[in-house]
């Protein structure tokens, strides 16, 4: 588990943080990633797919913590952010690069629906095979390939809106 | 897969590749589904970049290994097994009378003495001829001979007393709880005989002679 954790940690702490948005909800799904891989360790079977298991972990803990009903009120990463760049940090002009790209990203993953983002998201940081985000989405190949395909054809109307 | 999930796989597969530099070589839908990954995968890795570790190293707890299950039954049978002798010889123990001797010495003198009685027994019966083969009354009789012969409460001096010292007490206390203790044992003798007489009434039916 420590070498998974090695591994793969920052590839699910990245999905995570992505899907989230929220380094520190991020953090702590990653460590419910390792905790449910280790309780679930004798079902483990998929040998060889240790990344593909752990990310589908992972997006399952991300989708009930979406469905679960937000308690409390947190500030998100933009609003550290912003609090951050007055006292400390990286300096002012990356700091305005990154908080543009955050915004743009944002702006176009919020076009998606939540399976693309996701099959696009398992793609990018897990380098999932399709077959895998279809298993991981619980859908069909072809299903799986759709929303990849859809989510792509969005994200370039939007990121051309972006360039007009 | 048919033939369109085919090509759409390959395409998709091309232009989400790691490798997004080589548009050249792809067909313009392929291309501009590649520029447009191109263009995600820039805004990821500057809104999220790689650099951005982990807040703090994962607490992986290396615990051990689990045991097989197959070992993990065996294990719980064995343990179940241990229970029930264990619960088995306390229950003897305890059902006993003579269980209140903190020394286990006299239980084995006692199972001596009474192999050794019932031995004594079966001789004198071999002995016996036939004609003269006990009756159920001389069984009993000689049985109730055996008991008169074992101590009883009254062969204690009377030594308790308001003028007795605390070591007296004690002392006639302890004489008192070994008497019990041969209590027990007559009464399982008692019962030995009765057993003894039963069969030797079963023997006389079986014989004829009764």
């Amino acid at each position: 588990m420590a070498e998974w954790a090695n591994e793969h940690g920052l590839v699910v702490y990245r999905y995570l943080r992505a899907i989230l948005r929220n380094s520190h909800d991020a953090h702590d799904l990653t460590q419910d990633v390792f905790c449910r891989a280790w309780q679930a360790n004798g079902r483990y079977r998929e040998q060889g797919q240790a990344r593909a298991y752990l990310l589908r972990i992972a997006d399952r803990l991300a989708r009930d913590r979406w469905r679960r009903p937000q308690l409390e009120e947190t500030l998100s990463d933009a609003g550290w952010q912003m609090l951050g760049a007055c006292s400390e940090g990286d300096d002012p002009a990356a700091q305005a690069v990154r908080a543009e790209a955050t915004r743009r990203l944002h702006a176009a993953l919020d076009r998606l629906t939540p399976l693309q983002r996701r099959a696009l998201l398992l793609r990018y940081y897990g380098q999932l095979t399709f077959e895998q985000i279809a298993e991981a989405l619980g859908c069909p190949l072809n299903t799986a390939l759709s929303h990849c395909r859809r989510g792509l054809e969005m994200l370039r109307r939007q990121f051309a809106e972006d360039a007009s | 897969m048919n033939e369109e999930t085919r090509r759409l796989y390959e395409m998709l597969d091309q232009a989400t590749s790691a490798d997004v530099d080589r548009t050249e070589s792809l067909d313009p839908e392929t291309a501009v589904l590649s520029e447009t990954w191109a263009t995600l995968s820039r805004l990821l890795e500057t809104a999220y970049p790689a650099t951005e570790a982990l807040p703090e190293p994962l607490a992986v707890a290396t615990a051990p290994a689990r045991r097989p299950r197959a070992l993990r039954w065996a294990v719980a049978i064995a343990a179940s097994l241990l229970i029930a002798v264990g619960l088995s010889v306390a229950y003897r123990l305890a059902g006993s009378p003579r269980s209140a001797s903190p020394d286990p010495q006299p239980l084995a003198r006692n199972d001596q003495q009474n192999a050794a009685d019932n031995a004594r027994e079966l001789s004198k019966a071999d002995r016996v001829p036939a004609e003269e083969m006990p009756s159920a009354t001389n069984a009993i009789a000689q049985a109730e001979g055996a008991i008169e012969a074992e101590p009883s409460f009254d062969d204690f001096p009377d030594q308790w007393g308001w003028e007795t010292t605390l070591d007296d007490q004690l002392a006639a206390v302890a004489q008192v709880a070994i008497w019990m203790e041969r209590e027990g044992h007559i009464w399982a003798y008692r019962v030995n005989a009765i057993e003894r007489g039963m069969d030797a009434i079963q023997q006389d039916i079986d014989d004829e002679t009764l």
